[in-house]
């Protein structure tokens, strides 16, 4: 039932097909075993918590022995981005952009790329990134804010791979 | 008055604003804070609206499905959970504490077996001595006492008189008081002033020489007439005896006593005539240290509370 969103977190934060799968596996085992511990309240909460601490486990691990492969596919962009069907050109600009926003996701501190996966990514609100945080959602609010600040300066260094929409004085080139 | 936190709140409320813009759920108040802004900001709505278009790129991200199911099969929990250390702390701890406890009954109980033991055997090593004792004081002349002459000293002994007891009568001055009485010569000629070893602090006034001799005489005394205790002629049971000198002076019994007791009860150090030196007050440990019980017990009892206590407090941990 919230495989998926266990799951998505994980690859999203570890940026790894594998060790996500390693992640997600253990976290529900330890959730079963620590089943007395659970308090009540939301379920997926207190799950998304213990996937959280499980893959701020591994990242502070491999960043002592960090490990070189890193999977580039976990980003695929649905049709919004653009109105329309897309050309295998744009099928292909799509997946190179989708590694760029994966390198730049790993630029981000452990606490702003768990915000922005949970809040931009993932779609839950506020209220909900800060109980599975364990934060206040002002902190979430300015993590966020910091963290859609790095991911904007990040993306803006490739901008031939970005949208037109996106490109930094792509509106006043278009009225020119 | 200057109040930064007035600042760090109008800050937030700006960054509410700007996150609300981004998000493209600003209200009609916050746009036009906004537009308020930006005349001050040039950019700043170039800035938010890049954001805005990098918010929209990432929520454009397809959702990922996960590759398998993570149902949890026998296999990946059936794997042994570490006991945490401290898990059989509780138990070591209850079982010290109970153990504390036994101690300190047995403690007790070999207590009262050893009181009742001390108890029992209390008359029989003093019983001679103290009969001896009543003998001697009851053979005494009504103006004398074992201690010598001197009623009128008022009960302390008098050194002068304790060696002077009648006319050429000594008295023995062992220096050990509270012991016994001591064998009494009328005449020392009578008897053989054999050398006891023996170092008691000598009383006032007292000369080597008077110390008596312990040791019956070898031979009888001319002028007196002495049954020892337990002598072979069977009349140990009359040990008072009338004594009487030459000039036929009741003077201080002799009470020859056998010469194993008379010594061992001298090395014992009891006090003269008061308290049975073989009844110990406190329990005497070889080498010298006395350990009281009461002690003892205060600490057993205290160790196991203690543990118990500890038990407790882990037992609240370990399965909270």
């Amino acid at each position: 039932m919230h495989q998926d969103a266990v799951f998505s977190v994980a690859l999203r934060m570890v940026r790894n097909h594998a060790t996500a799968e390693d992640l997600t596996q253990d976290a529900f085992i330890s959730a079963f075993r620590n089943l007395r511990s659970y308090r009540g309240g939301v379920f997926k909460a207190w799950l998304m918590r213990i996937v959280r601490n499980a893959t701020y486990d591994h990242l502070r691990r491999t960043k002592r022995r960090p490990e070189t492969s890193i999977d580039q596919n976990i980003v695929t962009f649905s049709n919004t981005i653009e109105s329309g069907e897309r050309s295998p050109q744009e099928w292909a600009q799509s997946g190179e952009l989708g590694e760029i926003i994966t390198g730049c996701l790993g630029n981000l501190s452990e606490d702003q790329r768990m915000a922005v996966v949970l809040v931009d990514i993932e779609g839950y609100q506020y209220d909900e990134a800060a109980d599975y945080m364990e934060v206040s959602i002002g902190t979430v609010k300015s993590r966020i804010n910091r963290a859609r600040a790095r991911l904007r300066d990040c993306l803006q260094t490739h901008p031939e791979h970005l949208p037109a929409s996106m490109r930094l004085g792509s509106t006043e080139d278009e009225e020119k | 008055m200057f109040n930064p936190l007035r600042l760090f709140r109008r800050k937030e409320h700006i960054d509410d604003t700007a996150a609300a813009y981004i998000e493209g759920r600003a209200t009609e108040l916050e746009q036009v804070e906004l537009d308020r802004r930006a005349a001050n900001e040039p950019g700043l709505i170039e800035d938010l609206d890049s954001i805005r278009n990098t918010v929209s790129l990432l929520r454009s991200i397809e959702p990922v499905e996960a590759p398998r199911s993570f149902a949890l099969a026998e296999a990946p929990v059936q794997v042994r959970v570490k006991r945490p250390k401290l898990a059989l702390a509780p138990a070591v701890f209850a079982i010290v504490a109970a153990a504390a406890v036994g101690l300190l009954a047995v403690g007790n109980l070999a207590d009262v077996v050893r009181q009742s033991g001390s108890d029992s055997d209390a008359s029989s090593p003093t019983a001679a001595m103290t009969q001896d004792s009543a003998f001697a004081e009851s053979s005494l002349a009504p103006d004398e006492s074992i201690l010598g002459t001197g009623p009128a000293s008022g009960g302390e002994p008098d050194s002068e008189n304790f060696l002077a007891t009648g006319e050429g009568s000594r008295a023995s001055a062992t220096g050990t008081p509270g012991l016994l009485p001591t064998t009494v010569a009328t005449d020392s000629s009578a008897f053989e002033t054999a050398p006891v070893e023996i170092d008691p602090p000598a009383p006032v006034g007292s000369d080597p020489e008077d110390v008596q001799s312990l040791v019956p005489p070898a031979g009888g005394s001319s002028s007196t007439e002495i049954a020892p205790a337990g002598s072979e002629d069977g009349s140990g049971s009359q040990q008072a005896q009338e004594l009487r000198t030459e000039d036929g002076d009741m003077t201080s019994e002799a009470l020859p006593l056998p010469q194993e007791t008379v010594i061992a009860a001298i090395d014992s150090g009891a006090e003269f005539g008061i308290a049975n030196p073989t009844t110990p007050s406190l329990q005497e440990d070889p080498d010298g240290v006395a350990l009281p019980l009461w002690q003892l017990q205060l600490s057993f009892a205290s160790f196991a509370v203690l543990m118990a206590g500890a038990w407790f407090l882990l037992h609240r941990r370990l399965t909270a």
